[in-house]
């Protein structure tokens, strides 16, 4: 998967991060901090490999 | 003892075995007179029975995302293509549902084209990556049985191969990379592969049967329809069609039987359970203002998602009670409960005052939620 502008969203009541907006292979999703979701596990596999960042919420 | 004729047609005192093989014929042998615990186990295999199938909308029948898509990606319900030209991705794939299958004149067939005629292509391949939780009636070492029709729609460059390949995940259940051709992921086996030149441009039913690796039952299955090579395109030149397939099954067993026929409901309520499309203006849904500016809204599920979904960004607005209408692609996922047909989420944009009660509805693009393996 090509990943490109992955940022936090946080909980607008609780301030915490509960997703992840980013673009997968041209697609833009809003994407669950769930380790079951194939796009969540392949944000974690490219970030622990050093190939994209995730940026803060604004 | 003695065989006895009594003379009205009565044999007694045969031994078991006492008849030569051969003798009994289908007369002799009275109606229903055959028990269970007399037939074979290897014929009783064989037998057509429900749920056999383990590959969903093998027959192509389910396309929530449309046709024709014309890049990589899921085309069918639960058949993905990727295609790779020098070894990187490569998009320029046309999925389309048609409307030719050798099985009936009513059912349809998954049909592979070039994008784009000037892009030299490696590699195209449709995969359907089964479940782990879908494969508890399999265990090591059983024989599963792959049948499928397909015909070629033209040639290829002479070296391009079609092959079939079963893959599993590398490392645990159900955690496949993004890739899906020749040896990513882990190849499990190669059931099927002939030169693609020589497949037939009418409909033909091939079959292939491998035997179930520990690692495809504890952690999912993959079947990979590929054709490649290097360069199978030959520089492309043309956006025409390449091949079709359909009527794809996968069972238990050393036999292909016929394909098993689902209603369309039961295959859309299968395929439903990793992708699920909520059309614009489909309906309202109750909802709770959550703080100032959310609107937590339960979506009604025909089953249950496979996990937590992505939620696509298309353009979708949200339009709620009070005639306003969010920002785009505003939606996120509530916490998510995998027993519940009722998936929680957060519309969010909106101005609201909390705890009220607001409906929702979806506008300007359909919503999609995608929970795909």
């Amino acid at each position: 998967m090509v990943i490109t502008n992955a940022k936090y969203i946080k909980d607008t009541v609780t301030n915490q991060n509960s997703a992840v907006s980013a673009t997968i292979d041209g697609q833009s999703y809003n994407i669950p901090i769930d380790t079951a979701n194939r796009h969540y596990k392949e944000i974690l596999k490219q970030v622990a490999d050093g190939d994209i960042t995730i940026a803060e919420a604004d | 003892m003695a065989v006895v004729i009594n003379g009205s047609g009565t044999v007694t005192g045969l031994a078991v075995g006492g008849l030569p093989d051969g003798t009994v014929d289908e007369g002799t042998l009275a109606t229903d007179s055959v028990t269970a615990a007399k037939i074979p186990a290897s014929l009783e295999n064989t037998f057509v029975s429900g749920r056999k199938n383990l590959i969903i909308n093998g027959n192509m029948d389910v396309w929530q995302r449309g046709t024709p898509i014309a890049t990589m990606g899921f085309g069918a319900d639960r058949w993905k293509t990727y295609s790779t030209a020098s070894g990187v991705a490569n998009y320029n794939v046309t999925n389309t549902q048609v409307a030719d299958n050798p099985i009936s004149a009513g059912g349809y067939s998954y049909s592979v084209a070039v994008d784009n005629a000037s892009t030299s292509i490696d590699f195209i391949t449709v995969t359907q990556l089964i479940e782990q939780a879908n494969l508890t009636s399999i265990n090591t070492g059983d024989s599963l049985t792959l049948s499928f029709w397909i015909k070629k729609t033209r040639d290829l460059d002479s070296n391009a191969t079609f092959k079939v390949m079963a893959m599993t995940p590398a490392s645990s259940k159900d955690t496949w990379s993004g890739v899906q051709y020749q040896s990513t992921d882990s190849l499990a086996s190669t059931p099927f592969s002939e030169n693609y030149n020589s497949l037939s441009t009418s409909w033909v039913k091939k079959t292939a049967t491998f035997t179930v690796t520990a690692n495809m039952v504890t952690r999912g299955l993959g079947l990979c329809f590929q054709i490649g090579e290097s360069n199978v395109t030959s520089g492309a030149g043309s956006t025409a069609e390449i091949y079709r397939f359909t009527g794809v099954q996968l069972e238990k067993g050393s036999t292909a039987t016929d394909f098993e026929h689902r209603s369309y409901g039961e295959e859309l309520a299968l395929c439903q359970r990793y992708f699920v499309k909520f059309p614009d203006g489909a309906g309202y849904f109750a909802g709770n203002a959550v703080g100032s500016n959310r609107v937590d809204t339960g979506f009604p599920l025909s089953v249950p998602l496979r996990t937590a979904p992505s939620v696509e960004s298309n353009g979708y607005l949200t339009h709620r009670s009070g005639n306003a209408n969010s920002s785009a692609n505003a939606i996120t996922l509530d916490p998510y409960n995998g027993l519940s047909s009722f998936l929680r989420l957060r519309c969010g944009g909106h101005s609201v005052t909390d705890e009220v009660a607001y409906v929702i509805s979806i506008s300007s693009e359909d919503l999609n939620l995608d929970a795909e393996l």
